[in-house]
């Protein structure tokens, strides 16, 4: 009995390797939860989705621009991969006198050929952050102000033209040193809604399904493309895609919402109403978030949203001018000398200076990415990640 | 049973501790959202389960030792 006893002691672990044990069994577990988490992929439920708008019958038609003389320089140099160079008011500027003009724009060739290369090869899969947990944040009202004194750079980089779509994409560079920002923006104008689509990656609604821009801009035939809202990165959240509602809860953050007759609106948490902006005619709906213009064209006081998403970011935003005219932004970020990043407030003026009305704030950081005819026409910050979903323009 | 004995305290223990980094890490940055998602929903339901368990075993072991 006696050496039962101590056969039975001796078989005891100690306690240092228990608590070793223990610890091992919290990292297993910590991984097998990461692992579902964030890495294996899940479809949603697709058996609640709803068709809720259909352009081709209903949508409104609207009329590109013809006789302004961007639109004259847009023709001329659609489907071209040639550059101009344009000053801050868009006017054009002969390359051959203009010296500083010309330099940028070799330099922008460069850099959109090495963004190209960056971004196809070296696509890594960090990980995303939602703007959830959102608080009320003053708005930079110096932010304005310092944006629309900078001396902007701007230069021609693509255009594009058809009967249904003009799209011209420029390249901005304001400040110096470290003080740089350099941010592109798409200029959109499209006859119908049915021209400005979004995406899923592998063309599947679910969690952790994650393709590069280029991969879904290629897969869609997309003529430009952007990045969405990321929503496979929540289980929460409004989700409306080509007029197909995928869910409807409403999160804390705000909800933009592109209607078939071609405006669009952002709502907060509390003003949003599922029902009757289907009953409008929702074409598209992301969760990100915040809004940034009041619906006027003017910044809004207050951002919805988090500290580290007011932070300087890399960005990408959608606006609205009018019906049928749109503008995507995308700010490069996170390096120093090219582009620091900009806060909420720096976008909100950026989409002001812009002529938007309502312009709403998608993913950002390393998700931001602009893909022109298939190459990317912006530098991803830290060569960008693969995302769950585009914005895009096709035929 | 004996090792089922043995083994549901440590389970109770790792799973009690996840949840502890989750809180935490949730503190840190809210937008990772560790603690309000179905994973954690399930977990935190088996988490329960096995504290039930766990405690029940040692209120049991406890009435018998009297």
């Amino acid at each position: 009995m006696k050496l039962r006893d101590e056969n039975k002691k001796s078989r005891k672990l100690p306690v240092p390797a228990i608590i070793l044990l223990d610890l091992m069994l919290i990292a297993a577990g910590m991984s097998i939860f990461l692992l579902f988490y964030y890495v294996i992929p899940q479809n949603y439920n697709t058996q609640d989705t709803q068709v809720v708008a259909a352009t081709t019958d209903t949508a409104s038609t609207f009329a590109l621009p013809t006789d302004t003389t961007t639109t004259d320089t847009l023709t001329s140099t659609a489907n071209t991969t040639e550059t101009d160079s344009t000053t801050t008011d868009s006017s054009i500027v002969d390359s051959s006198t203009d010296t500083t003009a010309s330099v940028i724009t070799t330099d922008t060739s460069d850099s959109a050929t090495t963004s190209a290369t960056t971004g196809t090869t070296n696509r890594t899969k960090g990980q995303n952050t939602g703007n959830t947990g959102t608080t009320q944040i003053a708005a930079d009202t110096s932010a304005g102000s310092e944006i629309a004194s900078e001396d902007i750079v701007t230069t021609l980089l693509n255009s594009y033209s058809s009967d249904n779509m003009q799209i011209t994409i420029n390249k901005n560079v304001m400040g110096t040193g470290s003080d740089t920002v350099t941010y592109y923006v798409a200029d959109i104008y499209v006859t119908s809604v049915d021209y400005l689509l979004s995406a899923f990656a592998n063309d599947t609604y679910g969690k952790n399904i994650k393709d590069t821009i280029s991969g879904m801009a290629t897969d869609n035939n997309a003529i430009l493309a952007v990045n969405g809202d990321f929503y496979g990165d929540s289980e929460e959240g409004t989700v409306i895609r080509n007029g197909v509602v995928y869910r409807t809860d409403v999160v804390d953050a705000d909800v933009c919402v592109l209607f078939t007759d071609g405006t669009m609106k952002t709502y907060s948490p509390e003003d949003f109403d599922a029902d009757t902006v289907i009953a409008q005619g929702a074409w598209q709906a992301w969760t990100f978030g915040p809004a940034l213009l009041d619906g006027s064209g003017n910044v809004l006081t207050t951002f919805n949203t988090t500290d580290y998403i007011n932070g300087e970011n890399p960005r990408t935003a959608i606006g609205y001018v009018s019906p049928g005219h749109y503008v995507l932004v995308v700010v490069d970020g996170r390096d120093e000398g090219y582009s620091r990043g900009v806060t909420i407030s720096e976008l909100a003026a950026i989409m002001a200076e812009e002529g938007c009305q309502t312009a709403y704030n998608l993913d950002g950081g390393k998700s931001s990415a602009m893909v022109f005819e298939g190459e990317y026409i912006n530098q991803p910050a830290d060569g960008g990640r693969e995302v769950s979903d585009i914005i895009y323009l096709a035929e | 049973m004996n090792k089922i004995k043995q083994i549901l305290p440590h389970f109770t223990i790792a799973l009690s501790l996840m949840f502890v980094i989750f809180f935490i890490l949730d503190k840190i940055n809210p937008m990772m959202n560790f603690t309000d998602n179905s994973i954690s929903n399930i977990l935190l339901v088996v988490l329960c389960l096995l504290s039930t368990a766990t405690s029940v075993i040692a209120i049991v072991l406890d009435r018998k030792n009297r």
